[in-house]
């Protein structure tokens, strides 16, 4: 069900991101006029996600995540965006297992309106993005107290790995709604699919958390809730 | 202002309901391990014969009754008078290279001894399973009482069960 879910969102999202230029050309001789009297700087956004926040203090205290986000607007139809953080966790298995790591992240990206924008709009305008980010993170990370019993022949090993330095890639694909809500303030959310690209081989020693990523798994969704300022 | 507090309530609303969706798909995370942590060379008997037509070797499985067998250093037998045409036994997981030595008892009172030459290899599962050894096999002995000879058939042993190893009764 689950596995439905994700292909029908994600075949959705791909959809939208596809459909837009095509539209986008569609009326492009009749918009030409317009189109060149909009200039190409309208303004850069600054923001950061607040949902890491919130995860870590109800949902998940084994994780914490800070971000920001900058976003430029370029005639108010191409949105390229650097996100940048520093993400951890720290958690114990039921069968305690110890696994810690921290470290930095970055994403590049653009996002395009989903909608064609309206005669007279502008950025204030309600905002509904899709848009493809890559991200990376190169950090060290710990598993600790992994114990292999050996339950025929008798006896215990304890097992530690410390400091185990990896770089992950990932890509993920989003959509969401943003607007103004007071004068130069925005919010917005977005749900993103994100894919790693550097999958761990079986047996290897994998990353439980990846900072920027999240927990490490093959595919994941995520959410995120802004807040930003726009200098204009 | 109006229009601006509508835009206000539809992010809102639409962010609550998307949150309550992603903390309810967050609570199904599932911390047991449901993973096979079992580790068993399969060893399979064969009686070889010589056919009278073709005059070439012929392997067929065959069952032996009442078989018990041991790992020797241990008083645990992995099974007891049974009847089987193949047995999974452990090997020692802690270290890195080892010797298994196993303990046969057929229904006649024959005994043989099995030795397993083999490297431990460390393979991460996930937090939720920790940790196995798999193995590597390298040399298998038998000391000829019955069982006369053997074939590695497939040197790695991991959790999904194989034939590793051909144990062949000559008649």
């Amino acid at each position: 069900m689950w596995k439905i879910l994700n292909y029908i969102i994600l075949s959705s999202l791909l959809c939208i991101i596809g459909i837009q230029p095509v539209a986008a050309q569609s009326d492009e001789k009749k918009e030409t006029a317009k189109k060149d009297s909009i200039g190409l700087w309208q303004g850069i956004l600054v923001e950061t996600d607040l949902v890491p926040l919130v995860q870590t203090a109800i949902v998940n205290k084994d994780i914490f995540r800070f971000q920001g986000n900058v976003q430029v607007n370029l005639k108010n139809k191409y949105f390229p965006t650097l996100e940048a953080g520093f993400a951890g966790a720290k958690k114990s298995s039921a069968e305690d297992v110890q696994f810690k790591t921290y470290g930095l992240f970055g994403k590049v990206g653009i996002d395009i309106p989903v909608f064609k924008p309206k005669d007279k709009s502008t950025q204030e305008s309600n905002l509904f993005l899709a848009g493809i980010r890559l991200g990376m993170s190169h950090f060290n990370y710990s598993l600790n107290n992994l114990t292999i019993t050996d339950g025929y022949w008798g006896g215990t090993e304890p097992i530690n790995f410390d400091k185990i330095a990896t770089t992950k890639f990932w890509f993920e694909i989003n959509a969401g709604i943003r607007v103004e809500v007071f004068k130069n303030i925005f919010m917005g959310w977005n749900i993103k699919n994100r894919h790693l690209i550097n999958k761990a081989k079986p047996g290897e020693i994998a990353p439980w958390y990846i900072p920027g990523y999240g927990i490490g798994k093959d595919s994941d969704w995520g959410f995120s809730y802004t807040l930003g300022y726009r200098f204009k | 202002m109006k229009r601006k507090q509508q835009k206000l309530n539809t992010l809102f609303f639409s962010a609550i309901v998307l949150a309550l969706f992603f903390a309810f798909t967050a609570c199904q995370t599932d911390e047991t391990c449901r993973q096979s942590k079992k580790v068993e060379v399969g060893m399979a008997f064969y009686l070889d014969t010589i056919n009278a037509t073709t005059k070439r070797w012929v392997e067929t499985k065959i069952s032996l009754e009442k078989l018990s067998v041991h790992g020797i250093g241990t008083d645990s037998l992995l099974y007891r008078e049974k009847t089987v045409n193949h047995i999974r036994v452990p090997l020692k997981q802690l270290g890195e290279a080892q010797t298994c030595q196993f303990n046969l008892n057929f229904a006649n009172q024959v005994q043989d001894t099995i030795t397993v030459v083999y490297q431990n290899k460390l393979e991460f599962l996930s937090m939720e399973c920790g940790s196995i050894r798999t193995h590597i096999i390298d040399t298998v002995y038998t000391s000829g009482h019955f069982i006369d000879s053997i074939t590695i058939v497939n040197r790695n042993v991991n959790t999904q069960y194989v034939e590793n190893i051909k144990l062949h009764h000559i008649k």
